[in-house]
């Protein structure tokens, strides 16, 4: 058989399988052809739940708390776009801060140009995929550290023009954001349903996307690339499509961002604002949908409680933050990992049956 | 067609440094099991790395079926047929064994990412046709009850009957074996031997076998090749090899070569 029968085999979608013959058998009666999460939908239920008693916030929250719910929400979707370069794929990126800020910059001077703010978000989007993927290009070669000192210097760089290019951002003082909202509500509650409904919409796509081919692929050119190689992977390929899918995800919560800060400046979006959304997705728990949610509803509501401590807020932060990532060093997200493992343990002291090495394995993927 | 389905590698050298661990190489694999075998250090990983795009030669040329393979990319080597295991195996600790299974299928994947995003037909289709390819061959290899299981939690053994799979399912022509069954218990080995028995059309695949174990080598392969050195020393059925005087040099470590 020629290469280019085996080739048109696979893109007709009948898989020539005359040196496997065995493969042909469809009814095939194993032991474990039940999938165990056979209903997906299922895990949906709690999420639909929490976005569904969250869109009651504009309505059931005061100004501020609704100001802060809606900052959380957004730094989830930011933290998701975090989790798919640094997590998911595990490439070591620190050209988020800037990429979110290209958002945020990107939609205000769209805006300024008459190009309505709905428009501006997915067009911010498309571009920041565009430069991540620049960004992104060392990564052919670079792995690791030098890759984040690469994509560092992408990061300083595009800070750098926020600042320089003063006529269309307003330099280092500053832009002011063009207000929008729906016909009839206010901004506030505005912008917060548009950041519900995108973030939700955000974690839905991604979640399709890592349960199934593409989360596998990029698993495996994360732990174990050659392997991926082997099996006929184009590893830079995928390497940059999750640049890509990154950096436009970072940038529409950057332009959500923009429009509920109402004004930007380029120290927003500076390296402190990288090692927050860092914090948030090691906090949270990477390669995880929950981690995002967690990492980013902590670190909003960890700086509130702090508020009281005045100049002693940073010191109880910082220390808070030591001692959740040296409890939980998978983040909140294994804290259920933890508790299911203790109900096992505890469940096999009971019967005296140790079933813990190789049965305690959950279904991989199950986010 | 089958006639000329066979690897050839002619006059392959690969040397690090002044160490020539190919030296001149020149071989054909049939369809079917072969073995091959050679003292520690004698090429062999090498000359899989080489096959499957690892290494680049210094001189000579792989060729699948006419086609040249060396040049290519692993990945594209890969996509004209070869696969590969390691020694120690290289599967995705985190994932379940049916879904480190499916990776293999990745290059006949007719669905792109787009609709694998908004759940196309063709996406589901694939993915489920794939699933039961994968269970099916899982269960020639008697692993379909840990199918659903971490593959880091399984045994070593299990991983490594996991990574053949795995290879497997890319419905390789040329299926590259790096010690598939050292370190495995015998009942493992059964399972290693009888899921390949099945499941690899012998007329179709070309299959090579590093492998130290004479005996399973017999139990196998109709033919095995012995490496010293970067050259082939032995080439012929298993018993014929192991008879060869230069062979049982080789193996009982006469310290001629300086």
């Amino acid at each position: 058989m020629t290469v280019s029968e085996q080739d048109l085999a696979a893109e007709t979608g009948t898989p020539s399988n005359r040196a496997y013959p065995n493969l042909d058998v469809r009814q095939h009666t194993g032991a474990a052809t039940e999938v165990p999460s056979s209903h997906p939908w299922r895990r949906l239920i709690l999420p639909v739940a929490m976005v569904a008693a969250l869109a009651f916030g504009p309505n059931l929250l005061n100004d501020y708390w609704s100001f802060l719910a809606n900052l959380a929400i957004i730094y989830a979707l930011m933290t998701l776009s975090y989790d798919m370069l640094l997590g998911w794929s595990g490439q070591m990126g620190l050209a988020q801060a800037a990429l979110v800020g290209l958002g945020a910059y990107g939609v205000t001077v769209m805006m300024n140009h008459g190009i309505p703010y709905l428009l501006s978000l997915p067009l911010a989007g498309i571009l920041a995929a565009v430069v991540s993927v620049i960004i992104g290009l060392p990564a052919i070669r670079l792995r690791g550290f030098f890759l984040a000192i690469a994509t560092l210097a992408f990061g300083l760089v595009i800070a750098q023009l926020f600042s320089g290019a003063q006529s269309i951002t307003g330099g280092g003082g500053g832009i002011a954001v063009g207000a929008w909202a729906f016909p009839g509500y206010t901004a506030g509650a505005s912008i917060y349903w548009l950041s519900l409904a995108i973030t939700a919409a955000a974690f839905l796509g991604v979640w399709r996307l890592v349960r199934g081919r593409f989360g596998r692929t990029l698993l495996a050119i994360k732990t174990a690339p050659p392997a991926a190689e082997a099996l006929g992977v184009p590893i830079v390929r995928y390497r940059l499509y999750a640049f890509a899918l990154s950096g436009a995800l970072a940038a529409i919560a950057g332009g959500l961002f923009a429009q509920l800060q109402t004004y930007i400046y380029p120290q927003m979006f500076n390296t402190n604002f990288l090692v927050l959304m860092l914090i948030m997705l090691i906090l949270g728990g990477s390669v995880s949908m929950w981690g995002p949610v967690f990492g980013s509803a902590f670190a909003v509501g960890i700086v509130q409680l702090q508020q009281s401590l005045g100049s002693y807020q940073n010191l109880a932060y910082g220390l808070t933050l030591m001692a959740a990532i040296g409890v939980l060093p998978g983040g909140i997200v294994s804290l259920w990992a933890m508790a299911k493992r203790y109900v096992r343990r505890a469940r096999a002291g009971r019967n005296t049956v140790d079933s813990s090495r190789v049965g305690d394995a959950e279904p991989a993927g199950s986010l | 067609m089958n006639g000329e389905l066979a690897l050839t590698l002619d006059d392959v050298s690969v040397s690090f440094g002044g160490n020539h661990v190919l030296d001149g190489l020149s071989t054909r694999f049939e369809v079917g099991f072969t073995g091959l075998m050679g003292p520690n250090g004698a090429g062999k990983t090498t000359l899989l790395n080489v096959i499957c795009g690892f290494l680049n030669p210094n001189s000579g040329q792989v060729t699948l079926a006419g086609e040249r393979l060396s040049g290519l990319s692993t990945t594209r080597i890969a996509r004209r047929g070869v696969a590969r295991t390691f020694q120690s195996p290289r599967l995705i600790e985190d994932l379940t064994v049916l879904q480190n299974a499916m990776l293999g299928f990745h290059q006949h994947y007719t669905a792109g990412h787009i609709r694998e995003l908004f759940g196309s037909r063709k996406a589901r289709r694939d993915e489920r046709e794939f699933q039961q390819q994968a269970l099916h061959l899982l269960d020639l290899f008697g692993l379909s009850d840990f199918a659903h299981r971490e593959a880091g939690s399984l045994p070593l053994g299990s991983q490594k009957i996991v990574e053949v799979v795995r290879a497997l399912v890319s419905r390789p022509r040329a299926l590259l074996l790096d010690e598939p069954a050292a370190g495995l218990g015998a009942k493992d080995v059964d399972a290693m031997l009888a899921g390949l028995n099945s499941a690899v059309d012998v007329s179709e695949v070309v299959v090579v076998i590093i492998e130290h174990d004479i005996e399973l080598v017999t139990r196998l392969c109709p033919r095995a090749s012995v490496l010293h050195f970067g050259r082939m020393i032995a080439e012929g059925t298993p018993a014929s090899v192991l008879a060869d005087p230069v062979v049982r040099d080789a193996y009982l470590g006469v310290e001629d070569a300086a």
